[in-house]
């Protein structure tokens, strides 16, 4: 047996051995014999060193230690809503499931693991958009179908036959597999099965396929099904392109405490990037057409390259969880902001994906051109391996959204690169590259000089990388017109702080490590329980306690500007609100109607509006923000939708009132719209009949529809003054909700960044303590008004009363709740009904309108639970009740006297007709 | 057949002199991790290989120059020698 020098075994068997070495702590020892056993084959090293796997019993503190840090992790993507349900469900399923797989019997292992994957799959694709319902019987239609599919594929890469033979039976394969995914013919409930197909198969079969052809020995379908069926690969489809061998070879090839340990760490830093993630886009996320100086563009190009952390955070957690289940696989990202050069950029960003483009096409290729020279074959190489990334990224995109557009800056910016890194490779191979045993000590100059290359490598890639991230050249280059001294500045003060980052991340722990830093790096991962859950645990349990505060912490509740900033951003997350990130990942991960049934499924929710048919609603770059499409008549939110020339839910109505009618001009959001309603069962047109049907001998009635979905009474006020008031209501009814205090703070959000002006005595002092300003992302500039919102409310809640009365109109507030009304909502109606009381509007409180109905009774199981038929009705009856009954409102002796005086006027005129 | 251990510090000396210029020899090991500490990189790895195979006339695969093979230098060593290496004069 060899060991590393004065290593005494602690713990020795068959595969491999522990020793412990004054002042390194553990060491992993690798004996001879088991070498041979890797090399020999293909993996299967849980069946070759089981004494590795752990014995179980004795290492309970230990596993308890690593479970505490995965519930922990748990814990923090559930408070948050980091990631899919169906990945935190996954999440949750790991915190326990890992633990029973330790204690499974080593050779069924691979099995355990591979079943547990499978059974994770058909958990999640039963899922549906409703959220508490899972069909059982559609998860088996599925997860049989992508069985089915998914075993075809690895059995032609293991038929007996030439290797480019099977190449072109997957080329076939794959193009039949296109087309369904192109959706010919339409797949119906399996859709979602081809998006997830190919996130399983379009990288991972190629290393497959080139691994078989390279193996002295077959791999068992064992491990091939455990590689391709991988968790939570079914809920990411944005997965790290893990190598077959590697995965093979690596199955508990270190002892499995150490490896598990290793998994729950990743996990807690995978959940970390992603929030900082979260972090850097919404509080200094910046969109292109924002820019405005050179500090903006300085902020933009440097936020954009940062955005990678929701990558490379995603990547931790699926690799961290494959490594509790014994993959002792390698990092995927490391410190990718501090290289300190474009070959090392290469080598520490997304290095799953560097490894595979490097075995299956970089040394294929220089192997084969190396008779050209050293040079040469390096350098066709290199710009074949760039060619193929780029290829590759497209042919990722349109299996993953089923559609693919080419544009130059793509183009650009993997030449760039490319050539970036050929140059730095040339470089290198001529002039070497400073190595060290001493894991890389420098002295001051070497230090300081490694810092300058790093801000160098920061600032060029960031550059490149904001490239990367705008749709065409042209806007890049218009973003550079903002170049000023001030950018200079900026830029300057980021690449100091990039050195300094360098010198305290990279070369201070260098400085410190003892020599020999390469042996050291086996034992980084051991030590004792207390500085295991010092290390590991405490950071978790203070980052779940930190977004736990901050999201029990009332966003009504002034707070300092750092912890409402904070509060906010983890509560956005929470919410599931969008964030500024457009890059390419930003992109390839969104939600799109491209994967319609994937998303439902991962997210357990409706996509969009939740019902079939066109959306009548379309945005508008000012106040209101929303209106609805004029002459519209066709299926929309499942309904026959009609709309007038106005671009109301009503009929035509003249802009004169005709004479004796009494017009009441309904101001509401969907509830009023009648989302997902024909007419026929809307509230408003159900009190006109009536009010027709039953007082038509007292006077006429109109009730004129200007109800938009989504619209705040900022809103409100703009379609009372630009359409409303030009038809002269007699009386303005505006259905008020509890939601409209969070729309008004996404209006007055959306202002800002949109730079629109605010009318006149508009409380601007609000958004100054809010300290919101036009760079504020939207969902977070939301909850920063949130303390302030019933002053902002309150502000255009007069400016309506005050409409209404120079109109000589009646104004009436009606607070409307919706099915599934909260606690927090019902608080709100006593302030809504003192807002509107305050400003001037008759108020009535419809709070009671659905008593003894449960929310099923009447929503329309749309994904904002709208109101159906039933719970429409009761609306009409109960606000037709207090519209005729309530003295304050009178209605009645109002369109008598209205209906008299006309024939008053009539009569007192008709003498003077001619 | 050739000496492994004249295999082994064929590669130790010349890794020792075209990537780790000025390090303490005795800090290197033939078990010492080469691959997955970054010591050979990419293009470490191809000067390695043309290397070896032209020290030791051996004939080397794409497939072949992976941690599996090249991460320490016993590993190298064993590579050498299942190729049926021969050492330089």
């Amino acid at each position: 047996m060899s060991t590393l020098p004065s290593g005494q075994p602690l713990r020795e068997g068959f595969g491999s051995a522990i020793a412990a070495e004054p002042g390194r702590g553990l060491r992993l020892i690798l004996p001879e014999a088991s070498e041979r056993s890797v090399r020999i084959n293909l993996g299967g090293a849980g069946k070759h060193r089981p004494d590795r796997l752990g014995s179980g019993w004795t290492e309970l503190p230990g596993l308890a230690l690593v479970f505490v840090q995965v519930a922990l992790v748990a814990l923090v993507m559930h408070e948050v809503h980091l990631e899919t349900p169906a990945f935190r469900g996954i999440v949750y399923l790991v915190a326990g499931g890992f633990l029973g797989h330790h204690f499974l019997p080593a050779r069924w292992r691979l099995q355990g693991f591979t079943l547990f994957s499978v059974g994770t799959m058909w958990l999640v694709l039963g899922g549906s958009r409703n959220a508490s319902h899972t069909d059982l019987a559609l998860a088996s239609t599925r997860t049989i179908a992508l069985l089915v599919l998914g075993v075809g594929l690895i059995g032609i890469c293991r038929l007996p036959i030439g290797f480019w033979k099977r190449a072109g039976l997957l080329v076939v394969a794959g193009s039949l597999a296109a087309v369904g995914r192109a959706g010919i013919p339409d797949g119906g409930n399996l859709a979602i099965i081809w998006p997830v197909l190919a996130a399983m198969f379009m990288f991972r079969v190629m290393v497959y396929l080139y691994d078989l052809a390279s193996a002295p020995q077959r791999p068992t379908w064992s491990q091939s099904l455990a590689y391709f069926f991988l968790i939570p690969n079914v809920c990411t489809l944005l997965f790290p392109v893990i190598d077959f061998r590697t995965f093979c070879q690596s199955h508990y090839n270190e002892e499995a405490l150490l490896i598990y340990r290793r998994g729950a760490r990743w996990m807690g830093r995978g959940v970390t990037h992603l929030l900082l993630y979260h972090f850097v886009d919404r509080l200094l996320g910046i969109k292109p057409g924002e820019v405005a100086n050179g500090a903006d563009l300085i902020r933009f190009v440097v936020v954009n390259s940062f955005l990678y952390l929701k990558v490379s955070g995603g990547f931790h957690l699926c690799v961290g969880m494959l490594l509790l289940f014994g993959f002792n696989l390698p990092e995927t990202n490391r410190r990718y902001f501090l290289a300190s050069s474009f070959t090392d950029y290469w080598r520490r960003t997304n290095i799953y994906w560097r490894n595979f483009i490097m075995k299956v096409f970089y040394y294929p290729a220089y192997f084969k051109l190396k008779r050209l020279g050293q040079v040469n074959a390096l350098i066709l190489a290199t710009g074949w391996s760039f060619l193929v990334t780029w290829a590759l990224h497209l042919y990722q995109t349109w299996w993953l959204k089923a559609s693919v557009s080419w544009t130059w800056n793509d183009g650009v910016f993997w030449t760039i690169l490319g050539v970036l890194v050929l140059v730095n490779s040339l470089w290198e191979l001529k002039r070497g590259r400073q190595r060290t045993l001493a894991g890389g000590r420098n002295g001051l100059t070497g230090a300081l000089a490694l810092a300058g290359r790093t801000a160098a490598t920061f600032a060029i890639i960031s550059v490149l990388w904001s490239l990367w991230s705008l749709p065409t050249i042209g806007d890049w280059v218009r973003l550079w017109s903002f170049a000023d001294g001030q950018a200079l500045l900026w830029g300057g003060a980021v690449l100091v702080g990039v050195m300094v980052a360098t010198l305290v991340l990279e070369v201070w722990p260098a400085w410190r490590a003892p020599a020999g830093g390469g042996a050291v790096r086996f034992g980084r991962s051991s030590g004792g329980l207390a500085w295991n859950f010092l290390r590991s645990v405490v950071p978790l349990i203070a980052l779940y306690a930190a977004v736990h505060c901050l999201l029990r912490w009332s966003v009504e509740r002034p707070a300092p500007p750092l912890l409402a900033e904070a509060r906010a951003v983890v509560q956005s997350v929470a919410n599931g609100d969008g964030g500024q990130g457009q890059g390419y990942y930003e992109n390839l991960a969104a939600v799109d109607p491209a994967n319609t049934q994937y998303w439902e499924t991962v997210r357990r929710a409706p996509y969009g509006s939740g019902l079939p048919g066109f959306n009548p609603v379309r945005e508008t770059d000012g106040v209101p923000f929303r209106e609805l499409i004029p002459n519209l008549h066709r299926e929309a939110y499942g309904v026959d939708f009609q709309t007038n020339s106005l671009g109301m839910r009503d009929r035509e109505h003249g802009l004169l009132k005709p004479p004796g009618v009494f017009r009441i001009a309904v101001l509401g959001s969907s509830h009023v719209m009648g989302f997902g309603l024909a007419a026929r069962d809307m509230f408003e047109p159900a009190i006109e009949q009536r009010l027709k049907a039953e007082h038509g001998r007292d006077g006429e009635f109109e009730l004129l529809n200007f109800a938009v979905a989504g619209v705040s009474p900022m809103g409100q006020d703009w379609i009372l003054q630009h359409r409303a008031a030009g038809f002269s209501p007699d009386m303005v009814l505006f259905i008020a909700h509890a939601v409209d205090f969070a729309w008004m703070g996404r209006d007055v959000a959306r202002c800002l960044t949109r730079r629109l002006p605010f009318p006149e005595g508009f409380p601007t002092e609000e958004l100054a303590r809010a300290r919101i300003t036009a760079r504020t992302d939207e969902t977070v500039g939301r909850l920063l008004l949130a303390p302030y919102e019933a002053e902002i409310v309150s502000f255009y809640y007069r400016r309506i009363a005050q409409q209404c009365r120079e109109l000589k109109a009646l104004p009436v507030c009606a607070y409307l709740p919706v099915p599934q009304e909260q606690a927090s909502d019902r608080a709100r109606v006593a302030e809504l009904k003192n807002l509107a009381e305050k400003a001037g509007f008759i108020f009535i409180d419809l709070s009671a309108v659905f008593s003894g109905r449960t929310p099923d009774e009447l929503s329309l199981g749309d994904r904002w639970h709208h109101t159906n038929a039933n719970a429409n009705a009761l609306i009409a009856a109960q606000l037709y009740d207090r519209l005729t009954t309530d003295p304050r409102i009178d209605l009645l002796a109002r369109a008598k006297r209205i209906r008299h005086e006309n024939i008053a006027g009539n009569e007192t005129e008709l003498p003077a007709r001619p | 057949m050739t000496n492994t251990a004249t295999i082994e510090q064929s590669i130790k000396k010349y890794i020792l002199d075209e990537f780790l210029p000025g390090e303490d020899a005795a800090q290197l090991t033939d078990t010492t991790p080469l691959m997955t500490t970054g010591i050979l990189d990419s293009i470490a790895t191809l000067k390695l290989m043309d290397f070896l195979e032209k020290n030791f006339s051996i004939s080397l695969a794409a497939h072949e120059a992976d941690a599996e093979h090249l991460d320490t230098i016993e590993r190298i060593a064993r590579l050498v020698r299942s190729k049926g290496g021969l050492t330089a004069a």
